[in-house]
């Protein structure tokens, strides 16, 4: 049985900044999402999602503010800041070159003679 | 969010100061969330309970973890503030000695024979001149004060240098209240010691430097046959 992938930290924050670029706020959908547009390949536990968020709102990348919900709670939401929206940029163009030399990696074949 | 009027980015929270309440409220919202999700697809509450938990992982870990880095971090933002006040004490202090008449230079063409400034450098009028701290030199000298502040963990939190001649140095603390406690450490990290720089000699001013605010422009001019820099001797290390 094949295991489900591990998310590193770093994938996991280009996943946040991503999410929160496409949905907003998106905590309590980002699992989902990842598990959607993945088709079922990633699995997000939902509690890993805080200390990276955490994380992001330490570097700049997203911030924070406590707002009152329909139900009369206090909840915190996230935004991508200006920082966030250049560290996506920058980690979406990473992932794709790291992409495209793993997808080479793997397609490799013996050379002759080798 | 029913009233986004009410949202505050970046402002200072008040009722939910405290770290460990916040991280309570956020685990408490996501569950809660989830659970009246669970609910309303029409799980037993026991069932939604344990469906939101399984979901979101181990709670007690988690909490932990995100109680620890947010310790951290309010440490080191606390440190990063207190560097960002010393240095702007500094530089207000700097400031505002700068305009007080009360600093001379006993040196050079202004001073008056027999002024009890003339031995000495620059000095506080009217005060007993008191010891240089160690490392710091002469009272006339201009120290270079490398202040690095302690390191959490593997990052340091922060050093820099500040110029200051030493009467500065002494009256921090009078000036800028705020310092008294940094100033502490500022003197017991001091680590250079730079003798005041010559300033090049144009137009016949002879004097090494001074404050600017110590005497008006037009009685400089007039004393030192007319230096083209007397306001702008700036001070370096």
């Amino acid at each position: 049985m094949a295991k489900d992938p591990v998310l590193s930290g770093s994938a996991l924050s280009l996943l946040i900044l991503e999410a929160l670029s496409l949905l907003g706020d998106a905590r309590l959908r980002i699992a989902r999402w990842v598990a959607s547009v993945t088709d079922d390949a990633l699995r997000v536990e939902e509690g890993s999602l805080y200390p990276a968020l955490h994380r992001l709102e330490r570097d700049g990348s997203i911030e924070a503010a406590w707002a009152t919900t329909e139900n009369n709670r206090q909840a915190k939401y996230y935004r991508l800041t200006r920082a966030g929206r250049r560290k996506l940029a920058a980690e979406r163009d990473e992932w794709r070159r790291l992409a495209d030399a793993m997808a080479k990696v793997v397609q490799a074949r013996p050379e002759r003679g080798a | 969010v029913s009233d986004r009027g009410e949202w505050r980015w970046g402002q200072p929270r008040s009722a939910f100061e405290d770290q460990e309440r916040d991280v309570d409220a956020e685990i408490a919202f996501h569950l809660e969330a989830r659970v009246e999700e669970n609910l309303a697809r029409g799980l037993s509450l026991e069932d939604a309970r344990a469906e939101a938990e399984a979901r979101f992982g181990r709670v007690a870990a988690i909490r932990h973890d995100l109680l620890g880095a947010a310790r951290t971090s309010r440490s080191r933002r606390r440190w990063r503030d207190a560097l960002l006040d010393f240095g702007r004490d500094v530089r207000l202090a700097a400031r505002g000695l700068a305009r007080r008449p009360a600093f001379h230079s006993g040196r050079g063409s202004h001073a008056r024979p027999g002024d009890r400034r003339q031995h000495g450098g620059l000095q506080p009028r009217g005060r007993a001149r008191a010891p240089a701290p160690a490392g710091i030199g002469t009272p006339d000298a201009l120290a270079r004060v490398w202040f690095v502040l302690p390191s959490l963990g593997s990052s340091s939190m922060g050093e820099g240098t500040a110029i200051i001649p030493h009467p500065y140095l002494l009256d921090l603390e009078h000036t800028a209240p705020a310092v008294a406690s940094l100033a502490g450490v500022t003197r017991s990290t001091v680590h250079v010691a730079v003798p005041a720089p010559t300033i090049p000699d144009r137009g016949g001013c002879k004097r090494r430097w001074r404050l600017a605010a110590s005497r008006p422009r037009s009685s400089c001019a007039r004393a030192s046959g007319g230096c083209p820099d007397r306001t702008t001797h700036s001070i370096r290390g």
